[in-house]
């Protein structure tokens, strides 16, 4: 049970945070919250802000998404770095070339500049 | 009840700031309080308990004071202060409403809930989208939907669609439509915001209001309007052309230096802000009030100068005192920011306009921000301003060659006017395709000074304000820029 | 396990979190204190603010946006503050964290990106666009800061060999090794950058901006911005916390016991992090993410590369 405290922790930590909410709502001028129209600089919203918002840097999201499944692999080859030896700094760091070459060529199509 | 109190009187207040056309020196008095009295300026109603009006403004104005006042949660403490001397009193006074804890209770008794189609969607048939301002318009008695130029389209727009969307889907809630697609730039159809910049918001000039269209934070076209300052009637009268004439007149060397430079730390303060500098804005703020007294106290030492020579001497010696311990902060704040590469890599490349457009906005943000650090420097060391740089000191003359003469009052508010006119003209060009941020740091590095338009206008018509030019409501401003330049 | 050890572990979790909870209130004064000596008003009563913001929040009336995800703002107010006491239980205060898991850098790593999904879900749920903006610039944020970050997080890791955080701060503390910062700095210096980034702190402050009107937190008030703000201060700390065991030596230090030690180490960390925080502009993710993925990310993967080589040397 290695997870055991940390569950522990997190009841702690949520109560801690409902006590601070309790708190609150005992001490509340006006319990009941207010209902108003979003701020836009005084003027009426002419619509809900909610919607597809569209987001420049995508391609920076996804070149992010196949970084971070690298990173997968980082976090177990630390543990054997040490006994494996050259081999795995080798195969690992080649392995970083080869994806940083396509954050390069990412960068050379422009991916990193949206403005 | 006790503890409640109690807390109560911890709490610091967080004034959110309006400001009007023509009230620049009640909101420089007032934010001077503010920052005395280690409260901290709120930068959306939600975090507001204390709504400061600073000025009485025109019809459109208060509507839009109505509406924040609607959307500050409770406690909450309103106040109108219309003159720079009565802002102490009025703060105090709205410092302690906002502890009186059974005032304020009676008066959240009665409440309205400003969206009620929230919990009941049926019940806004009569309404639609505006009813969310109508109890703004109650509140706020002069307020007259139809007369006023609140023809921007938006609203009407806006409650249109309402209907359509009402029509399809009662669930809607709020009683407002989703957004809507609109072609971008690359031709894709993507969903459209609107949003506005202005009158109410922090660090903005006062009066301006730009009507975005955004595709995520890229703003697709700017729509650029003028709120009429001033309550029916009344001139308006710019704050820093007034006083920069004053000092023209004033037969003491560097008075007028004193004042421009003021009025460009003013105007720099609020560009850090905006550029997200916080810390060498509050500087910028403090250090803008002394340079504003010690040039308010030289004219009035000047003043005096018929009455009595002991006064003056008093004052004189006050003033050089000041300027002992004020301006070695000055030099030390300015050599900060001058020397900043990050503030200089992050604003470069910003919002250029051509060298044809005006003496003192010609450039990219950059060059505009590092003219009103020239402005402050002059001050700070006479000798390095002794010639060339004297045109920057008087940089909204329209003439450079002219500036070694002494130019009177209204020369100066005409050039004032005339460059926040071709900052206005210049704005929906400047704005189109740019980020939310960069669209806040061009609006804060032209700083148009819409009051001197406003009042530069009141006196050319000499008649009341609801003239068909420049300051009535909510004329585009790209429709007359062409015919004044 | 008997009840007494479980009291015992009750204790720890317990005083962890208060030592966080003091040391983010510590935070928050010396960054009021220093605005209060830039504004002109008296600095010491200023250390003061933070508490009585607090207590303003608390009696604060709590409001919404009609058609606005409340239940998805509220639960992103709760989340950060939730996955800044959640992040310290791997951190050792002295010899022994609260929970040393075996993962602690993972586990660490897992907390601190839960503030992705906590600002996000506070500034969609609050049905405004400044919030939106907010939310979505934190995002972008994200992308720029977080490889960095991990890569640095890896480096420590890669120094000690384990991914348990005491082990990372135990291998410093023997004789003849040196603190990681030495073997490291470029890893240390992403590392505090990447701090300020996701406690959206300083040049980081975008999400929030005042250009924005709060951005994120533009619509939320009383409790809900409490939570937030708290959060923020608290994952502040905790990063800075972390700083300690993976390059500054955990507890080593001369004289005293290991606990202060540490606590003295993070509260300078912290007080360096804030007023750098506070000396420089904001910096725009539309410009950094290019320098971050174009400098930072080849310097600490070559950062990691070196140590690597260091370890199979055996230097470390």
């Amino acid at each position: 049970m290695e997870f055991g405290l940390a569950l522990m922790a997190l009841a702690i930590a949520v109560a801690v945070i409902l006590a601070v909410c309790a708190i609150s709502a005992s001490v509340r001028v006006v319990s009941k919250p207010l209902v108003r129209e979003p701020f836009l600089s005084g003027m009426t919203p002419s619509e809900h802000a909610v919607s597809r918002y569209h987001v420049r840097w995508y391609t920076v999201a996804v070149l992010f998404l196949a970084f971070d499944m690298e990173m997968v692999f980082m976090y177990p080859w630390v543990l054997v770095v040490g006994r494996m030896g050259a081999g795995a700094v080798v195969e690992m760091f080649t392995f970083l070339a080869v994806l940083f070459a396509a954050v390069v060529y990412a960068w050379r199509e422009g991916a990193f500049r949206w403005s | 009840m006790e503890l409640i109190a109690r807390l109560l009187a911890l709490g610091v207040p967080h004034p959110f700031l309006m400001t009007t056309p023509g009230s620049t020196s009640v909101r420089l008095a007032v934010e001077k309080l503010v920052r005395e009295r280690g409260w901290s300026e709120a930068l959306s109603p939600a975090d507001a308990d204390m709504l400061v009006l600073c000025g009485q403004g025109g019809p459109e104005f208060n509507k839009a004071a109505g509406r924040v006042w609607e959307q500050l949660p409770a406690p909450r403490a309103r106040i109108v202060i219309s003159a720079a001397q009565a802002a102490s009193d009025c703060l105090d006074a709205a410092a302690a409403a906002l502890r009186d804890l059974e005032g304020f209770r009676r008066l959240e008794a009665d409440r309205p809930d400003v969206a009620p189609m929230a919990a009941e969607p049926m019940n806004k048939d009569d309404g639609g989208g505006p009813a969310m301002s109508g109890h703004a318009d109650s509140e706020t008695a002069t307020s007259d939907t139809g007369s006023d130029s609140d023809m921007s389209g938006m609203d009407i727009a806006g409650s249109e669609s309402n209907m359509s969307g009402m029509d399809m889907d009662m669930e809607l809630p709020g009683g407002r439509p989703m957004a809507d697609r609109g072609a971008d730039r690359d031709g894709l159809k993507l969903d459209q915001l609107h949003l506005v910049l202005g009158p109410a918001l922090p660090d903005w000039p006062a009066g301006l209001v730009v009507r975005l269209v955004l595709q995520g934070d890229v703003a697709q076209c700017a729509e650029i309007s003028v709120l009429a300052g001033g309550t029916d009637g009344r001139a308006i009268s710019s704050f820093w052309a007034d006083l920069l004439g004053g000092a023209a007149q004033s037969e003491q060397t560097g008075h007028l230096e004193l004042v421009s430079a003021a009025a460009a730390t003013d105007s720099l303060q609020r560009f850090l802000s905006v550029a997200g500098w916080q810390s060498a804005a509050r500087t910028g703020r403090r250090l803008r009030d002394g340079l504003l007294e010690a040039a308010v106290t030289d004219s009035s030492s000047t003043d005096t100068a018929s009455t009595g020579t002991a006064v003056t001497d008093a004052a004189r010696a006050d003033s050089a005192a000041r300027r002992h311990t004020l301006y070695p902060q000055c030099r030390r704040w300015l050599r900060t920011v001058r020397r900043s590469r990050l503030l200089r890599w992050s604003i470069a490349g910003l919002g250029h306009l051509d060298n044809g457009v005006s003496s003192c906005l010609c450039g990219d943000v950059t060059a505009r921000v590092l003219r009103w650090m020239d402005d402050i420097s002059i001050v700070l060391d006479p000798a390095s301003g002794a010639a060339g740089d004297e045109v920057l000191a008087l940089g909204r003359a329209p003439d450079p060659g002219q500036s070694t003469s002494v130019p009177d009052p209204g020369s100066l508010l005409a050039s004032r006017a005339a460059t926040a006119r071709v900052a206005l003209t210049a704005l929906p060009q400047l704005l189109a395709g740019q980020e939310l941020a960069a669209v806040r740091l061009i609006v804060a590095s032209l700083d148009p000074d819409i009051e001197a338009l406003q009042a530069q206008a009141a006196g050319l018509e000499q008649s009341p304000p609801l003239s068909p030019e420049v300051p009535s409501g909510q004329t585009p401003v790209h429709s007359h820029g062409q015919s004044n330049d | 396990m008997g009840s007494r050890m479980i009291s015992a572990l009750l204790w720890n979790i317990i005083l962890g979190f208060v030592f966080l909870g003091v040391l983010a209130y510590a935070a928050a004064a010396w960054s009021a204190f220093l605005s209060a000596r830039e504004s002109g008003t008296s600095p010491v009563a200023a250390l003061a603010g933070p508490g009585r913001e607090t207590a303003r929040l608390l009696i604060r009336q709590r409001s919404i946006a009609p058609g606005a995800d409340a239940l998805l703002a509220r639960i992103g107010t709760w989340l950060l503050p939730l996955a800044a006491l959640l992040a310290v239980l791997v951190i050792p205060l002295g010899q022994h964290a609260i929970s040393d898991l075996s993962v602690g850098v993972v586990w660490f790593n897992a907390m601190e990106v839960l503030a992705w999904a906590a600002v996000w879900m506070v500034g969609w749920g609050s049905n405004s666009i400044w919030g939106l903006v907010g939310a979505n610039r934190f995002l972008a944020q994200g992308l720029a800061y977080e490889l960095p970050h991990m890569f640095a997080l890896i480096t420590a890791a890669v120094g000690a060999g384990s991914l348990r955080v005491s082990d990372i701060a135990a291998v410093q503390e023997q004789p003849g090794h040196l603190w990681f910062v030495v073997y490291m700095p470029a890893a240390f210096l992403v590392f505090l950058l990447s701090l300020l980034g996701f406690a959206f702190f300083g040049p980081f402050n975008q999400p929030v901006g005042r250009e924005i009107a709060g951005g994120a937190a533009a619509g939320i008030s009383g409790i809900d911005r409490l939570l937030l703000l708290a959060g923020r201060y608290l994952l502040l700390t905790a990063g800075a916390a972390m700083a300690v065991p993976l390059f500054l030596g955990g507890g080593a230090g001369p004289l005293l016991p290991a606990w202060p030690w540490v606590l003295f180490k993070t509260v300078a960390v912290l007080a360096v992090l804030v007023w750098i925080g506070r000396r420089v502009p904001a910096v725009r993710m539309e410009r950094f993410t290019e320098i971050s993925w174009l400098v930072l990310l080849p310097l600490t993967i070559l950062q990691a590369l070196a140590v690597s080589i260091f370890v199979l040397v055996g230097w470390i």
